[in-house]
């Protein structure tokens, strides 16, 4: 593999880390503050797509179409959180598989019959190219690296310097001590819902110009997106980001080198992490129940 | 003998806390049986029974973790059967676990933070104030002053996790002080600790709950209660067995026969 191949395989692997990440990070969240595995977030991840192809392929503006993208998922997810999992947050996860599984299909039915089954493409907010180690790469594919970066540290500072922050890792130690306290789980519920609908909304637009809009868009990311939480270990935002990035190069060196390892090369990963560490990198010692 | 009646504050609705036929079953077993107990708005009393007699089941009563089959509980004059455990939280019930219920992964000065949480969160919710970095400066000079007495000051910025077992209850007990409660429920606070250690939180208590507020001590040895508190209650098989002052409880038949089974 030659220098140029070699920066630009890595490149990409990095920019399929970051939307990697956005997905990833909020499910690991919200599994290990309120014990659901939240399936609707694909549906957000697609609403955010779509909502990115039809303000862009309209207006003209990228950005506006993630903005968009963002405040209809989190809409959408608010309705979701106080109809459906207010009822099932005290019923264990198999409840919240079910019922957020029920969410996805119903929203993509929902797709299917607004827009049709066909790949929608979406233009690339950013047309430039950089060079690189003797490889021309494009720059929205920085940009994206970047955002995820800029997020990244933004959610390390929210959990760590506010106090809502120190209630939710409170909260991911043990949910009723924290009630102990005096302290509205539920209000902090809605709100991890509510920011792991925005990232998962954020996600899609920005996946977006890189891939084809399409209804199922949401399903063939599903087993990435879970398999990089629990490699990473539930409710750790560090090992998130270490599988990320793991499955990122991962990734995208199985495509450069045999398009078909790519697919598979993943799974490995994962059997091999949990053969040394069953609960995942950073599986937190705190997670129990 | 404030148990019996003499003591002006513990007659009718002057009681800060109140339970009136308290009724807890799990299954066939009988947890709480029809339990009526007072709690004087200042008093220090203490309930020990041997392991199984349903202790912390009545703190789950009355702390609201468990809703009663029958009976109703008060506060304050008023019934609070049906309000959830934060709603208690905000008036001014605070309990410890046996288990010290402090968060590991959190420094010891975030512990206190959290605590003071609700307090914060009344009145206003805006965004501002869920995102504000730190609370406010009154209130981090109380905690500070908080951290003094612990000894823990040099400690504040460590992760819970790195204390001994002595000091996360310290901490513990400090993080149910800080919301200035009106009630306070320890259950089994002496628990694994040392003697030494046991001396540290009796003078903490002492000094920062005698005639301030209402405290209500689950405790197995009877022996550590004997010169803290006013009175003591004796609870076998989900009943309340007798109740009285130290040395009256100590001499009482039924407690010699039904707690240290002795004639």
């Amino acid at each position: 593999m030659s220098v140029p191949e070699l920066a630009g395989t890595v490149v990409i692997g990095l920019a399929m880390s970051a939307i990697f990440f956005m997905l990833s990070v909020g499910l690991s969240l919200s599994y290990g503050l309120m014990r659901i595995v939240s399936l609707d977030q694909f549906l957000y991840y697609s609403v955010g797509a779509y909502m990115t192809y039809v303000v862009t392929s309209q207006a003209g503006n990228f950005w506006l179409g993630l903005l968009t993208g963002v405040i209809a998922s989190c809409t959408l997810a608010l309705t979701v959180e106080k109809s459906l999992y207010r009822r099932i947050y005290e019923k264990g996860v198999m409840f919240s598989m079910i019922t957020s599984y029920g969410v996805l299909l119903v929203g993509i039915g929902a797709i299917k019959y607004i827009w049709g089954l066909v790949p929608r493409p979406v233009m690339t907010p950013i047309v430039g190219h950089v060079s690189l180690l003797g490889t021309t790469l494009p720059v929205y594919r920085f940009v994206v690296i970047g955002l995820a970066v800029v997020l990244y540290i933004g959610l390390r500072l929210f959990l760590e310097r506010t106090i809502v922050g120190k209630a939710i890792r409170a909260g991911i130690e043990d949910v009723d001590k924290t009630e102990g306290l005096g302290i509205d789980v539920y209000r902090i519920f809605t709100l991890v819902f509510l920011l792991t609908a925005g990232l998962s909304a954020l996600a899609g637009g920005i996946h977006a110009p890189l891939i084809m809009v399409d209804p199922h868009m949401g399903l063939k990311i599903i087993a990435t997106a879970f398999m990089i939480v629990i490699i990473g270990g539930l409710g750790s935002i560090k090992g998130t980001v270490v599988s990320s990035l793991l499955i990122g190069q991962v990734m995208a060196f199985g495509f450069t080198i045999w398009a078909p390892a790519a697919e598979m090369a993943p799974f490995v990963i994962m059997l091999l992490v949990f053969l040394i560490r069953p609960t995942g990198l950073y599986g937190s010692q705190y997670l129990r129940r | 003998m404030m148990g019996t009646g003499v003591d002006g504050a513990m007659i009718g609705g002057e009681a800060i806390l109140g339970a009136r036929g308290l009724t807890k079953r799990f299954g066939a077993m009988c947890a709480a049986n029809s339990i009526d107990y007072h709690l004087g708005p200042k008093e220090m009393a203490g309930i020990i029974g041997p392991n199984g007699a349903g202790k912390t089941t009545v703190f789950n009563l009355l702390t609201g973790v468990y809703a009663p089959d029958q009976g109703s509980v008060f506060f304050d004059g008023r019934e609070i059967t049906r309000l959830s455990p934060q709603q208690r939280v905000k008036l001014g019930i605070r309990r410890t676990f046996q288990l010290a219920s402090t968060f590991d992964n959190l420094r010891v000065i975030d512990n206190l933070r959290l605590a003071y949480y609700h307090k914060q969160r009344q009145g206003r919710c805006s965004l501002g104030g869920m995102c504000s970095a730190d609370l406010g400066e009154v209130r981090d000079e109380s905690i500070d002053e908080c951290l003094e007495q612990l000894e823990l000051s040099k400690a504040a910025h460590l992760p819970v996790a790195s204390l001994p077992l002595g000091s996360k209850r310290k901490l513990e007990l400090a993080m149910a002080l800080i919301g200035a409660p009106r009630v306070l429920l320890l259950d089994e606070p002496f628990a694994g600790l040392s003697e030494m250690e046991i001396g540290q939180i009796v003078a903490m208590l002492r000094h920062r709950c005698t005639r301030r507020m209402a405290v209500l001590i689950i405790e197995h040895k009877i022996t550590w209660l004997k010169d803290l508190v006013d009175r003591i209650s004796v609870l076998v098989n989900g009943e309340i067995i007798a109740d009285g002052d130290y040395q009256t409880v100590l001499d009482s038949p039924v407690t010699r026969k039904s707690y240290w089974r002795v004639e």
